[in-house]
Order: structure tokens, then C-alpha cells, then sequence
């Protein structure tokens, strides 16, 4: 009975660590810059289940008002090969604020479609309406064109009918707008807090005596100096005297909490 | 007379020891505290990047609506600069604050443009996301909580015995940025 606990303990510990070791799974279309139509972020999320269970390729789409100053084909780069299997995504960066946008590709992908292609998809059916701040408008028309290509180049069947372009022209700020507006905000979080911990911690500083401990130290003292071991007699103040004495010098020597 | 002379040797080893560990003790706490005073300020370096992106953000938006040479534009331009630069850290800090001036004037002579009164999406940015973001990067490098970290040990190292053997021993003041 207890081999059968052990055991059924163990592998529960060992399906928590699996779960724990796996990677942050990444939404499908993160729109922190609240700009896409909800019905097209369901669509897209439709054509990802697809290309995932037929090409094992996963497309994703992040949406931002700015880069703080980075090129977003570096952002993208970066982002693409921070998820896991970054060789099988396609990752589309929309830079709201700054007007610009980036694809970044895993080489398991350029199998499907090439850099070139889509440059030119990207021309083709994304620029004009992104520039033209119809961002719903200019993602389905390009997902719909990447889904086509890809059936086009694996034979296997992508369905894009359910795409529904919506017109969202102005950004409306998001439940966090931060999240749109800072290139890692939740290191620039961790950050934050980090620096103000250090700073608490710094300001209240580390060392010194409790009162109990004084207390203690104080009784101490006197049980070891307040009597004459030969005679027993009581030698100076009492007990409460050394406990004071005792807070008074840590005062001085700055040991007190 | 051999025995008075050993009591009195062993009293002056006891003071001396007693003397050495509470220096001992005092120096060792003192630099502990140091470090830590020392590790907030290097945490704030990181937040500078968040105020380097707030100000590139704001100078994408300005770009688009004011000449490059405009005095306010090139101001915040030289901030972001200074605060991206690898330099010491308290003129990091004051760079900082004068870009906290300078971007809140940028803002102000932004939303007075025709060209972001016409534009729905830019004045969206100038009057709500951009100051939220300025607001927000500033709490977090607000270099306040450091400075009275700073002072706080300041005070612990010149009011008590022990501070004075610690700057004895070499231990200097905490550096307080000058805003």
C-alpha cells in the first residue's frame, strides 16, 4: 500500500514538473493595441488550428502602437525565437503607432513560402490597407492570401472562408495600454519591482537587535556579571538595569532594529 | 606577580578582542548595507530603457507632425541620447528628469498642432497613451525611493559608533542623485 503511495506520489510530482518545464504557450493573436475585430481574431485562430493539424506550422500575429525605438524586424525576430518550435512559425509584427509591420519566418515554414513570396504578399494585399489604418481589413486579406499560398505549395486543404475583415480605425486603449506601448512590459515590470524591493530593503537595512533580543542579551549579562559567583551576592544594578543598559548601548553602537 | 601580569595580559587581550569583533562587526554590516544601497541603484539602470522607449515613442509620433529641427523635438531627441548612453548613473538620472520636462512641453505643443488635431489616431496617442506611458516609466525610475534609501544609510553611518568605525575603516557616504 505504501510502494502503491509512493509511487502514485512520484508521478504526480513528475506530470507537475513536465507541466511546470513547458514553455509559456503564446496566443494565437496577441492585439495589444486593440485594433483587430474580435470575429477575425476567432478566424485567425481557426486557420492556425489548421495549418498546425496539416503543415505542423503555427501563425501568429501581434499587434503594438510602438517599438520604443527597435526595428520590427529584429522585434519580430527576436519574439519568434523566444516561443517554442520557432522553426515552424510565422509571425507577423503590426506596428500601429510607428505604421510599420514585419514578417519573421522558421526555416520549417520557407519550405512553404519564401521570404520573396512573402515581401510580395505583404505588398500585394497587406500595405495599402494597413497604411490606410484598416488593420482588420489588411490582416484577413493577407491571411487569406497566406492560407492560399500555403495550400497552394503543400496540396493540402486550408479553408479561409471564414476570415471576417471589421473596421476598428482607432485605436481604443486596452484594459492595460502598457502592454501595447512597451517593448517587454512584463520585464519592465519585474524590473520595477525588483528596484523598488532593493530600495525598501536599503532604506530599512538589514542588521541590528530586536528589543526581545536586547532583552535577552541585557539578562545575560547580568546572570554572568550581575552576582558574585564565590559569595552569591548581588553585585551592581538588577536584572531590568543591565536589560537597559544594555538598550542604551546598542543605541549607541547603532544595533538597535 | 607572574600571575597579576597574566590576569592583566588576558584583561587587555579580552578589551582588544572585544574591540576587533565589534569593528569587525560593524565594518562587515556597514558594507553589507552598502551593497544593498548599491544594488537598488544598479536595478534602476535597466528602468532607464523603459524611458528610452518612451521617449523614441513620442519623437515617432512629434516626427510626424513637427520639423526635426524644432527645439522642443531635438531637446528630447538629446535626452533619450544621454539617458541611452552607457554613462555613469546620476547623470543618467538627471537626463532623465529633464526629459520629464522636456516630453511633457513636446506633448503639450503637439496637441496644439493642426496635424494631430486632424488626425484622430495621433491625438489619441498625445492626450491619453503617450502621458500614461511618461506617467508610468517615471514611477518606475523614480529616483526618490533610491535617494532617501541613500540617505537613510547616510543617517545609520554618521549618527552611530558604529558608523563612525566603519568610516574609519574606509567606508564612504552613499551617493544621492542631485535632480
Amino acid at each position: 500500500m505504501k510502494t502503491k503511495f509512493s509511487a502514485f506520489l512520484l508521478a504526480a510530482l513528475l506530470l507537475a514538473g513536465t507541466a511546470w518545464a513547458q514553455p509559456t504557450i503564446s496566443p494565437v493573436v496577441s492585439d495589444t493595441a486593440n485594433v483587430l475585430d474580435a470575429s477575425l481574431i476567432e478566424g485567425i485562430a481557426d486557420i492556425n488550428r489548421q495549418t498546425e493539424r496539416e503543415l505542423a506550422i503555427s501563425y501568429r500575429v501581434i499587434t503594438k502602437h510602438f517599438l520604443g525605438g527597435a526595428q520590427a524586424i529584429s522585434y519580430a525576430r527576436e519574439t519568434r525565437e523566444s516561443y517554442a518550435n520557432p522553426d515552424q512559425i510565422i509571425l507577423l509584427v503590426m506596428v500601429i503607432g510607428e505604421e510599420r509591420y514585419a514578417v519573421s519566418i522558421g526555416s520549417a515554414a520557407q519550405a512553404l513560402i519564401s521570404q520573396d513570396a512573402m515581401d510580395s504578399l505583404l505588398a500585394s494585399a497587406f500595405r495599402l490597407p494597413f497604411l490606410n489604418r484598416d488593420y482588420s481589413g489588411a490582416l484577413a486579406a493577407f491571411t487569406a492570401q497566406l492560407a492560399g499560398q500555403m495550400q497552394n505549395a503543400s496540396g493540402k486543404v486550408i479553408d479561409a472562408s471564414m476570415l471576417y475583415a471589421g473596421a476598428a480605425l482607432v485605436p481604443s486603449p486596452s484594459a492595460d495600454p502598457l502592454d501595447g506601448f512597451f517593448r517587454e512590459p512584463a520585464q519592465s515590470m519585474d524590473h520595477a519591482r525588483r528596484y523598488q524591493e532593493e530600495t525598501e530593503e536599503a532604506q530599512r537595512g538589514d542588521r541590528g537587535l530586536s528589543i526581545w533580543q536586547i532583552a535577552l542579551i541585557g539578562f545575560v549579562l547580568f546572570k554572568i556579571f550581575g552576582r558574585n559567583r564565590r559569595t552569591g551576592q548581588k553585585r551592581g544594578c538588577g536584572p531590568l538595569g543591565w536589560i537597559f543598559g544594555t538598550w542604551g548601548i546598542s543605541k549607541f553602537f547603532g544595533w538597535r532594529k | 606577580m607572574r600571575k597579576v601580569s597574566l590576569t592583566f595580559l588576558a584583561i587587555l587581550l579580552l578589551f582588544v578582542f572585544t574591540a576587533a569583533s565589534v569593528t569587525i562587526g560593524a565594518v562587515k554590516g556597514f558594507r553589507q548595507e552598502k551593497a544593498q544601497v548599491d544594488s537598488a541603484l544598479g536595478s534602476l539602470g535597466p528602468l532607464f530603457a523603459t524611458r528610452v522607449e518612451t521617449g523614441n515613442n513620442l519623437l515617432t509620433v512629434a516626427h510626424r507632425h513637427l520639423p526635426p529641427e524644432n527645439a522642443l523635438v531635438e531637446a528630447v531627441a538629446r535626452n533619450v541620447q544621454e539617458l541611452s548612453a552607457q554613462g555613469p548613473l546620476p547623470l543618467r538620472a538627471q537626463a532623465n528628469t529633464r526629459l520629464e520636462e522636456n516630453a511633457k512641453a513636446l506633448l503639450a505643443a503637439l496637441e496644439n498642432t493642426p496635424g494631430v488635431q486632424a488626425d484622430s489616431r495621433d491625438l489619441s496617442y498625445v492626450t491619453g497613451l503617450l502621458p500614461q506611458a511618461l506617467d508610468q516609466s517615471a514611477q518606475w525610475t523614480d529616483a526618490g525611493s533610491y535617494n532617501q534609501a541613500a540617505m537613510a544609510f547616510n543617517e545609520r553611518l554618521n549618527g552611530t559608533f558604529s558608523g563612525f568605525l566603519a568610516r574609519l575603516f574606509g567606508e564612504a557616504e552613499a551617493q544621492l542623485f542631485i535632480p
